[in-house]
């Protein structure tokens, strides 16, 4: 069982759907013939933003990142992640059918005054089955 | 058509009997085919999957080296004499089936690397060879002896 990510409201959010697993076969003349590998799409991705965090709250940040082995184990997102955005759109983002979360990168930190710092992070969602 | 979704179905039958019966396309479901259950698994196959002349041609299922197929092949004796019916299913839209085509293989054994097992496979009937009644040239079959190199079996 995966760390559960710090419940931590972010200054910005990103998200970008994932893709269905298709290939395209385009003959000399131009026409095309997609093929589909299955039914789920695949490579969600998010990125978010915790501008002027205190330390201590970037730790907990950081301590996700080693607890989860650095982007190898996979983990599910807090609801507080996605304060302010409709239900509706939470449930896209949040949790989207079979796909767990995982860190694409290292967080970036960003020290700016003192005790007080930025972090950034991205997110791939990949299919869990 | 220009989109085409194609599942492929996996029964395999070890030489001890134990049955694994798995499909590729449907993420995380089960799916039932000819009355039996498939569960879902992240195969692919590559390889001869059908030739005119069944001259036992290789076929290679690539399983990420997970668990379960892990115990495909030490429950299988590492693939050896295993009896494969791969079928391959053309889909609608809505995941049902149109068409499929089946090919039968035997387990000639398998391997493993960091990352995935290769199971490894051959044709089950090898081709019928070219000389095949044999037959002796005679007189009676040829007639009189040409004086070109053309001949007519009569």
């Amino acid at each position: 069982m995966a760390a559960q990510f710090p419940g931590i409201k972010p200054s910005s959010r990103s998200f970008k759907l994932g893709n269905y697993p298709t290939k395209v076969y385009r003959a000399a003349s131009g026409a095309t013939v997609k093929r589909a590998f299955g039914n789920r799409p695949f490579g969600y991705e998010l990125e978010l933003a915790f501008e002027n965090i205190s330390d201590a709250t970037a730790v907990q940040i950081l301590d996700h990142y080693d607890a989860t082995q650095g982007g190898f184990e996979r983990f599910t997102l807090p609801a507080e992640l996605f304060a302010g955005m409709a239900t509706a759109l939470t449930g896209k983002i949040q949790s989207p059918a079979l796909i767990k979360w995982e860190y694409a990168g290292a967080p970036e930190v960003q020290s700016s005054i003192v005790g007080r710092s930025s972090v950034t992070l991205s997110f791939v969602g990949e299919l869990d089955y | 058509m220009a989109e085409i979704r194609i599942a492929q179905y996996f029964k395999l039958i070890t030489s001890i009997g134990v049955v694994h019966r798995y499909q590729n396309y449907f993420v995380g479901e089960t799916k039932t085919f000819l009355s039996e259950s498939y569960g879902f698994a992240p195969f692919r196959a590559e390889g001869a999957m059908a030739t005119l002349n069944g001259d036992n041609e290789t076929l290679q299922v690539l399983f990420p080296n997970i668990e379960v197929a892990l115990r495909l092949v030490e429950q299988g004796n590492g693939n050896r004499l295993s009896e494969l019916t791969l079928t391959t299913a053309w889909l609608n839209a809505s995941g049902q089936i149109l068409t499929t085509l089946t090919d039968y293989y035997i387990g000639i054994g398998a391997s493993f690397s960091e990352t995935t097992i290769e199971l490894r496979y051959r044709s089950a009937i090898d081709s019928v060879g070219s000389a095949f009644p044999g037959r002796t040239l005679t007189r009676d079959l040829v007639g009189p002896l040409p004086l070109n190199s053309e001949l007519y079996l009569r």
